[in-house]
């Protein structure tokens, strides 16, 4: 059963980038983009170019997004026994936010096109620390939840305080605003190499942890009798969340739902050991990110950013879901 | 073969004016093929010594072993097949399989990093089959009744494969069919060679499966009642250490508001035992 269900998802996640590398703006007739997707990345002419040096690195940096925050809901969700967790309530992705927006309000991104990933890389990092020294996850989940929640509020304050500062200069704010919306425009081979790294250690690590969280659904107590610390399972499901999170924010900027929604609808479909809803939210995350894009692009003149085009799509599925599941948490 | 054994235990419980003695100087074995039943009031301390008995925290004086080195120092997932710890009954936030629940009994043998478990399976469908739930296995828990939600936590203790299990109440919140059974199998678990110590609240429950029975006194009487079910559940303890009247029969206690004279309607010829 849990074969097929990957099998599916990796399936929908396929065909959802071969939309995605058919697909767009530039005028190029689908065929063509596929034909130059077959003839590898050396070769000649518009389409090759527009398709591997443009789609390709925009298709994989939107799986490793999806995939990391569906992965991050998943853990998140299992962590606080809580189906309105996602990774957001650890205020980590708002504080990587904040420092990307610091660093593009300072004019640090004239400097490199790595450089406000990084900088986001190090407001997790920075965040994780608060975190944990203010939160101490061992002492209780509610805890934690709510110094996540108020740490994210606050690095969201800051984040909109630079925004307000910075709407004099429009093409100041026009930047930060894409941070804080997030954003696949002009993603290149760097991001991809930067997200690989912690987004595949990140999903290693969740599904090391789930026996761990699985384990917590008992509660405490039966936790602690049957050998899981409640108080290190919390450290590492943290740390994979911050570093999850963190990656796919510093590459592709704040983007909602995804990490609340995709394991949210996964839990009702495959039932809620960890083993099976880690991966397929991971698979998930990555086939709705990169078909909602795909959609997007193919759609409209305009370009929406994807937290946006996932929130708008995503929240009609997730409550015909909901309606259509009798039983679950929120029934 | 596996024992259980307290020496010397206090237990006390934070409160505002300073830590609060429950019991004291409790000394008691666990052995193979017995029930120890912990009896006593509300807050009198049964939760408090189970979750001790445990390991999960150390008593404030005195020792418990398992075997020989005491049980909160045991490294935790050696001591999870060792011994196994049924709280009190929670509600659960997921909706399992039955087969899914019995089967996290088997987390403390699973093997870094690739978590697998050779005898797992095995293992689940004889504790299913031991508490007598192979016919719920696909179910999921919200569908269960009381009585069956509490086998299949039971099953789950026995997925451990651990020769010690520490049961807090139960049978409490069963019907009197269910909580029979759930005693019945208790008393079988005992027999296979299991030590039990069970915290229940049900005095007759206690009377009718108890090997050894501990009475709490509650935190007025931090004193410890300890013996065989003759010696223990009769009027002359449960009096003082429930506050009420108590009449027994061979297989009925009924109890009374202390200072009424008359015992009220029960079977006629009260009997001591």
């Amino acid at each position: 059963m849990t074969g097929r269900r990957v099998a599916v998802a990796s399936a929908v996640w396929l065909a959802a980038a071969l939309a995605g590398l058919a697909v767009g703006p530039s005028r190029i007739r689908a065929m063509d983009a596929l034909h130059a997707l077959w003839s590898g990345p050396g070769a000649d002419g518009l389409a090759a170019a527009v398709v591997w040096e443009l789609r390709m690195p925009r298709v994989l940096v939107a799986s490793l997004v999806g995939a990391a925050l569906g992965a991050a809901g998943a853990v998140t969700q299992g962590l606080f026994r809580n189906p309105m967790a996602g990774p957001g309530v650890l205020g980590l992705g708002a504080c990587a936010a904040f420092s990307a927006t610091c660093a593009v309000a300072l004019g640090l991104d004239a400097h490199g096109p790595m450089v406000v990933p990084a900088a986001a890389a190090a407001g997790v990092a920075v965040g994780l620390v608060l975190l944990l020294g203010v939160g101490r996850p061992g002492a209780s989940p509610a805890t934690l939840l709510l110094s996540g929640i108020a740490l994210g509020a606050f690095a969201s304050a800051l984040s909109t305080l630079v925004l307000a500062l910075s709407t004099e200069q429009w093409d100041l704010a026009r930047k930060v605003l894409s941070w804080l919306m997030g954003s696949f425009e002009s993603r290149s081979y760097d991001h991809v190499a930067l997200a690989a790294g912690p987004v595949t250690a990140g999903i290693v690590l969740a599904w090391m942890l789930r026996g761990d969280l699985d384990v917590l659904t008992l509660g405490h107590e039966a936790a602690l009798s049957l050998g899981v610390t409640p108080r290190r399972t919390g450290l590492f499901a943290v740390a994979t969340v911050a570093l999850l999170a963190g990656a796919a924010t510093a590459v592709a900027g704040a983007i909602g739902f995804v990490g609340l929604v995709v394991p949210h609808l996964v839990r009702l479909r495959a039932g809620p050991r960890h083993g099976p809803l880690i991966v397929l939210s991971a698979l998930w995350g990555a086939a709705g990110l990169v078909g909602v894009d795909a959609a997007a692009r193919s759609l409209l003149a305009v370009s929406i950013p994807p937290g946006v085009a996932t929130s708008l799509v995503g929240a009609p599925i997730f409550l015909w879901m909901l309606r259509r599941a009798a039983r679950g948490w929120l029934a | 073969m596996s024992r259980l054994s307290f020496e010397e235990v206090t237990v006390e419980v934070p409160a505002a004016a300073g830590p609060r003695r429950l019991a004291a100087g409790l000394t008691v074995c666990c052995e193979p093929g017995t029930i120890t039943c912990v009896v006593g009031p509300n807050g009198a301390g049964k939760s408090t010594l189970l979750r001790i008995a445990a390991g999960l925290g150390p008593p404030a004086a005195g020792t418990v072993r398992l075997d020989e080195a005491p049980v909160h120092t045991w490294p935790p997932r050696d001591r999870a097949r060792a011994l196994a710890y049924l709280p009190q009954r929670v509600p659960l936030t997921e909706d399992l399989t039955v087969r899914d629940l019995v089967a996290l009994g088997r987390h403390p043998h699973r093997r870094w990093p690739l978590g697998t478990d050779p005898n797992g399976d095995e293992a689940v469908r004889r504790a299913l089959r031991r508490a007598g739930i192979e016919h719920l296995a696909a179910r999921g828990v919200f569908s269960l009744s009381g009585g069956e939600f509490q086998l299949a936590r039971i099953a789950r203790l026995l997925a451990t494969q651990a020769r010690i299990l520490v049961l807090d109440e139960p049978t409490t919140a069963l019907d009197p069919a269910h909580a029979l059974a759930i005693a019945d199998l208790l008393a079988a678990l005992a027999h296979d060679g299991r030590a039990l110590l069970v915290a229940i609240h049900d005095l007759e429950l206690a009377r009718r499966i108890a090997s050894c029975v501990v009475c709490l006194g509650g935190p007025d009487a931090p004193a410890v009642h300890l013996g065989s079910p003759h010696e223990v559940l009769v009027p002359e303890v449960l009096d003082r250490v429930y506050g009420v009247r108590t009449r027994l029969w061979p297989d009925a206690i009924a109890f009374h508001p202390a200072g009424r004279s008359d015992g009220g309607a029960g079977p006629a010829a009260p009997v001591r035992e």
